[in-house]
This record gives C-alpha cells, structure tokens and sequence, in this order.
C-alpha cells in the first residue's frame, strides 16, 4: 500500500460515509436518491482504484478494473431506475410548491 | 490496522443503510437501500480478497454486483408497471 492507493481509498470511505448518513437522515426519496446515486458510485470507484494502485501486479487485478468499469456504468442506471419508477408511481415531493407537482 | 479502519467506515455505513432498508416507508425506499447495501458489500469482498489473501473474492464480488444490478432494475421496473 503507497500513499495514493491509501489516498484515494480513505477519500472513497469519506464519500461513502457521507452518502449513508444522508440516505438515513433526507426526508424525501427523491433526495435520498440524490444522495444515493452521487456518493454510492464515486465511493466505489474511488475505493477499487486505490485498490489498483497499490504496490505489485497481479492477475486478479483485471477483474478489479472490470469492476470499476461495471459501476461506472450501472451506478446512473440503477439510480435512473428507481427514480422513474417513483416518478411514475405518483409520488409527491415533501414540501412541493406551486409548478412543481407530479402530473 | 489498515484493513480494520476501512471495514469499521464500511461497517457504519453499512448500519445507517440497513436502517432505511428495514424502516423505509414504501418500496421504492427499501429498493434504493438495497442498492446501496450491495456496493457496501461488493466492498467488503474486495477487501477480504485483496487483504485477506483470497483472491477469489474479487471474482465472488463481481458475480454479486452483476446479479444485484439485474434484480434491482427488473423489480424497479415491475413496481412502475403495477401501479
């Protein structure tokens, strides 16, 4: 372990962290969708790419990366998902104002 | 010492998202704290094979993501026509 793989990983568990805490704490699902769909991906990807940098080459780092790159992809698909699925279930926003509802 | 700091964030992490998947008022709640239990646990295998000297983790971790992915967005998607 070098001191960017530590780095990034640290920096990965502090997004992480923060995400957890707001999809226990937002009061609405669209908002904890938010704080879901940014910090769940950055988190992972910044952790499995301080995991790549350490020291050494191995074989199952390929798969690593393979990793890093299905997140990358399916983190917006699945938060996309959620988020039209709710949208389409009628579910209003707390504290909506005027212009902002549901059709 | 390195191991035990990131799986004790992961682990309090992993608490505050159980909380809204057990509690969460309607479905698309626990969807969404299932979802995010999944990367804290697709985490967890990737340090147990990297630190814990078992490599096969890495691959169990990607079979998990993969399988996790497709439940998520097909029960996302049967919700949505339900309604």
């Amino acid at each position: 372990m070098n001191i960017f793989s530590l780095i990034l990983i640290y920096l990965g568990l502090v997004a992480m962290l923060i995400g957890s805490v707001g999809i226990a704490r937002l009061p609405d699902i669209y908002s904890r969708l938010q704080a879901s769909g940014a910090s769940d991906t950055v988190g992972v990807i910044l952790i499995l790419l301080g995991f790549l940098l350490r020291n050494g080459f191995r074989f199952s780092d390929s798969f690593l990366g393979l990793l890093v790159l299905f997140f990358f992809v399916t983190g917006p698909i699945v938060t996309h998902s959620i988020a039209k699925s709710a949208f389409l279930s009628k579910i209003e926003p707390s504290g909506s104002r005027d212009g902002d509802e549901v059709e | 010492m390195i191991r035990i700091s990131i799986d004790a964030i992961v682990g309090i992490s992993l608490a505050l998202t159980l909380f809204r998947l057990f509690h969460g008022p309607s479905v698309l709640d626990r969807l969404l704290g299932y979802s995010s239990v999944t990367g804290k646990i697709v985490i967890l295998l990737a340090v147990e094979g990297i630190m814990g000297g078992r490599p096969v983790f890495i691959n169990l971790a990607l079979i998990y993501g993969v399988l996790s992915f497709l439940g998520i967005v097909i029960i996302a998607r049967y919700i949505e026509r339900e309604v």
